[in-house]
């Protein structure tokens, strides 16, 4: 029984989602993506589940892939090979009414909350188009009805914004807006590509817990793309980690954030800002953590990508590509010399 | 030595004429950077007048923005009133920044060597030969090796563009280095090492050092005090433990109530409020912060706070302390 | 049922005209409007009567003085304005109604765009003046065809550049995000894409009014066209062939200056079209 299987069974819930060995290739370098054969993988061999009314992250620097896999997600990309199964249907071949259909269950928020909304539309018919064109609402009463309960359900008052127009409003609002105008169609999933990266730190905390909310009152199945392991932890159930295209770690996001089993993991944790007091913090600043990058793993052709920058690493580790194997209970991790490991999953 | 500060902001306003009326982006801002070694965090949200104060400390206040009061000392000397040539020598000898959308200035058809060399030739007399070196060895100490001191800015990662920035900065040994959100379009991961990188500079050269940015849980690790900015006025200012674990003014706190960390739960999110519409207005008349304050009392709203010094002597804008 | 913002074009307009470069285009222009509506009623000459004897230099009763058959120039030029501005507003509506339409296509459908950007840039090479006469010469030249060969030679400048807008615009992110909140294609170019190249179009379309009264006075100049009928274009024709002999150089100053400042006052206000246009616009949306 292959590891997504093994801890498939360990759940209640069906998958929504089954990603299989997704493949995602540009044939030409772009900004820092990692070459391979002298094409850029941006995604490159994923597999994961997602479960239904689940709160998933997916974590990772830029370049990661972590967007790309939303896109899929989302039928906006296409992959190049691998596939990705919603409630049975590969999502790559939906196009027409039948993609129309799916948008209606899986909504997407975007990143930029300004540029994702018609600066000539005002919030009013921003949030009609959705109604009326996948939930096909014709009754402009009840169109006008549910655009000013979505309004309150993202906790925005309608007399004020209805009519309003998106540079009106603060980077908070305009959010809200799109997370209303994501659950018009009232879908069961949705996408949040990093939310509140863009938004000032005072906003995202409101913005965070109006997702956790909505997540309860609809039962939403919600995939979190974040870069910050803050939000993940806050967010979600399970977390997957992502480094250059590879899917490195995935598990239950407080084992995760407490004993990582990847050292990906392990660095992107210890660069996270905390707040710790003077004394307790270790001023230890070696150059090599001020040399390495992630351009080191750019030209790996061979072994783990992550292998240049890992201070664990074996001979094993430039020969052979790592699989994604359990370490723990529900908690896999691709890496030849994995940390936390739990007794039984030692291989 | 002298007693003078190196850099000495007193009671500056800085007023920007936009089409619908004038507005403050700096309403009587005084601060010190008492001496070389002494490392600054300026925090605030969008709007509040950081980057006004970084813009100021490097006078690069551009119509149509005005410095209608207040002084701006360098060791004394009066910045405001420097010409061009006394300028030209000020920023980059002596005061040097360093600014979020930098790493995307760098000259594309240029290597980052040459950026490092056009600056040094320009400001001082060295040959073309010394000045390379001396640029190489710069990159080198900023984490950019030999091999790739010849790239051009569209072959390096984000991180090690802000480097090179870096480095273009400190090129000259300036005493004061002003970074305005350097590493908020960088990685987390990367964005640790910026951070090391500026305090391995700080504690080798004794820079002086104004960090301003918008996520005060950076600032941590790397300075020893902290300004805490609102509606282009310091309400607050003192050590950054003392800021960080026993703020004194409502916005500091609300501000640390606010952050997302890892120490956060969702229990602790779920209770911050949003801010109403009313809240949001700034008030023309009393404490700025009245209206999102909940501690707000009569006379704040009629009188504004000045920042001084309270009973346990650390530096306030709050009639709370008064 | 849509609520859209402000009239775009009346912000735009209100912006530009307080720019002098616009304000000075304009009043040239009016000027000239009003000169071609009122200027034929008065004038005390005909055009194409003999008012006066020949070769009379400018004077106080012939402002700009008389041909070689003594009809009076400035009549001419005040009777020329109409037929030479007519037909240049008519081909540039024409060709950048064209251009609009094929710099949309090539944009927004990823099938057409090579086949069209290929056809506009070989129209690009060819040198207009030849390529119109070369189009005009195979059939008999009504005013109509002129009309025609100007737009087919006009309409490639606005689609390369209305093309490449729509292309940058395609890549926004709200046009993705309406996509999936079902936004056909339709719409998208309804909603997002025309509004938005709609000021560019109009710049264009004032600028290559100004290239098309050029183009057509070099037509009409060159004897295509009736050269009996006074256009600006024919005046010259006459005074290209007489002028010289005879010493009547305002015969050909006045139609030349005429043509400049026409030109240039459209150019003047397409200019400051562009210029409100660009950087304003986005500000205005921030």
């Amino acid at each position: 029984m292959s590891q997504v299987q093994l801890i498939e069974s360990e759940r209640r819930n069906r998958a929504l989602y089954e990603v299989r060995n997704l493949d995602v290739i540009f044939k030409r370098g772009r900004g820092i993506l990692r070459r391979k054969e002298s094409v850029v993988h941006a995604v490159d061999d994923v597999s994961f589940d997602v479960y239904e009314s689940e709160l998933l992250s997916i974590v990772g620097e830029s370049g990661s892939g972590k967007t790309t896999i939303a896109r899929c997600l989302m039928g906006l990309a296409v992959a190049s090979s691998g596939s990705i199964r919603f409630d049975g249907s590969e999502v790559s071949k939906l196009s027409g009414r039948k993609l129309l259909d799916y948008w209606r269950r899986v909504q997407m928020v975007f990143q930029d909350p300004f540029e994702s909304l018609n600066p000539r539309l005002d919030v009013f018919t921003t949030l009609s188009i959705p109604l009326q064109r996948l939930s096909r609402e014709k009754d402009k009463k009840k169109v006008s009805d549910e655009v000013s309960r979505l309004l309150w359900e993202v906790r925005l008052d309608p007399g004020e914004v209805l009519h309003k127009f998106p540079h009106q409003l603060s980077g908070g609002e305009r959010q809200r807006v799109n997370i209303a105008k994501a659950l018009a169609p009232n879908p069961k999933v949705l996408i949040a590509d990093e939310p509140i990266t863009m938004l000032d730190a005072s906003q995202r905390l409101n913005i965070l817990s109006l997702l956790i909310n909505l997540k309860t009152s609809r039962n939403l199945t919600i995939i979190l793309i974040t870069h910050d392991l803050a939000s993940a932890k806050i967010m979600s159930d399970r977390t997957a980690v992502m480094y250059c295209g590879k899917l490195v770690e995935i598990g239950p996001t407080e084992n995760l954030l407490t004993r990582p089993h990847h050292p990906y993991s392990e660095l992107i944790l210890s660069a996270t800002p905390r707040l710790t007091r003077r004394e307790a913090r270790s001023r230890e600043m070696g150059m090599s953590s001020i040399l390495a990058g992630i351009e080191e793993s750019q030209s790996v052709e061979t072994g783990c990508v992550f292998a240049p920058r890992c201070k664990y690493k074996t001979a094993i580790c430039a020969e052979s590509e790592p699989a994604l194997l359990a370490k723990s209970s529900s908690h896999l991790a691709a890496c030849h010399n994995a940390l936390n490991v739990d007794a039984r999953h030692s291989s | 030595m002298s007693e003078r500060d190196l850099l000495k902001l007193s009671d500056v306003t800085v007023e920007y004429a936009l089409e619908h009326g004038v507005r403050k982006a700096s309403d009587g801002v005084s601060l010190r950077i008492p001496s070389r070694g002494f490392t600054l965090g300026i925090v605030g949200e969008s709007g509040s007048g950081k980057t006004t104060l970084g813009l100021l400390m490097m006078n690069l206040i551009e119509p149509p923005g005005r410095i209608t009061r207040g002084k701006i000392e360098y060791q004394g000397r009066d910045i405001l009133g420097m010409n061009r040539d006394q300028l030209r020598r000020y920023r980059w000898q002596e005061v040097a920044m360093v600014y979020q959308s930098a790493m995307n200035s760098l000259n594309p058809v240029k290597s980052v060597s040459s950026h490092i060399v056009e600056v040094l030739r320009e400001h001082s007399d060295i040959s073309k030969t010394e000045a390379r070196e001396k640029a190489i060895k710069l990159l080198s100490s900023v984490g950019i090796k030999e091999e790739r001191a010849d790239a051009y800015s569209h072959e390096l990662s984000g991180g090690m563009r802000q480097r090179a920035v870096i480095a273009m900065a400190l090129a000259l040994s300036p005493k004061l280095l002003i970074a305005d959100e350097p590493t908020s379009a960088l990685d987390v991961v990367v964005q640790k090492q910026i951070l090391a990188l500026l305090r391995k500079e700080v504690i080798e050269k004794d820079l002086s050092l104004v960090f301003i940015t918008h996520e005060i849980a950076l600032l941590g690790d790397l300075v020893d005090n902290v300004a805490v900015l609102f509606a282009g006025e310091i309400v607050e200012s003192g050590e950054i433990d003392d800021i960080l674990f026993d703020p004194m003014h409502p916005y500091t706190e609300s501000l640390l109530g606010s952050l997302l960390s890892l120490e956060s739960t969702r229990e602790m999110i779920q209770t911050v409020p949003a801010l109403t519409k009313e809240a949001r207005v700034v008030p023309e008349v009393g404490c700025k912060f009245a209206n999102r304050c909940r501690y707000a009392f009569a006379r704040c709203r009629v009188e504004r706070p000045l920042l001084k010094e309270s009973s346990n002597g650390r530096l306030v804008a709050c009639h709370k302390y008064s | 049922m849509t609520t859209m913002q402000p009239s775009a074009i009346r912000t735009i307009t209100s912006k530009m005209f307080r720019r002098r470069t616009a304000r000075v285009g304009g009043a040239i222009i009016l000027a000239v409007l009003v000169l071609i509506l009122l200027g034929p009623f008065v004038t005390p000459y005909a055009p194409t009567a003999s008012s006066g004897a020949a070769d009379l230099p400018p004077s106080y009763s012939h402002p700009f003085g008389t041909d070689f058959q003594g009809h009076d120039v400035l009549s001419q030029v005040i009777f020329g304005a109409y037929p030479s501005m007519i037909v240049g507003v008519l081909a540039a509506v024409g060709a950048v109604a064209t251009g609009t339409t094929i710099g949309i296509m090539a944009g927004y459908y990823r099938r057409m765009e090579a086949l069209l950007t290929g056809t506009a840039d070989v129209v690009l090479t060819f040198p207009p003046l030849p390529l119109m006469v070369l189009l005009a010469s195979l059939y008999p030249a009504t005013t109509q065809l002129i009309i025609v060969v100007l737009i087919l030679v006009l309409w490639p400048v606005s689609a390369r550049s209305i093309r490449s807008q729509v292309l940058s615009l395609k890549e926004r992110p709200y046009v993705e995000s309406g996509r999936i909140s079902g936004m056909g294609n339709l719409e998208i170019l309804r909603r997002v894409i025309f509004p938005e190249i709609a000021p560019i179009a109009t710049a264009y379309f004032v600028l290559t009014v100004a290239a098309a009264i050029v183009l057509v006075t070099a037509l009409q100049f060159l004897g295509i066209g009736n050269p009996d009928v006074v256009s600006w274009g024919s005046i010259l024709y006459w005074a290209q062939q007489f002028a010289f002999y005879h010493g009547d150089w305002w015969w050909i100053l006045a139609p030349g200056l005429m043509i400049t400042l026409v030109a240039m006052a459209f150019a003047l206000l397409g200019f400051s079209v562009e210029e409100v246009m660009d950087p304003r616009l986005r500000a205005s949306a921030s």
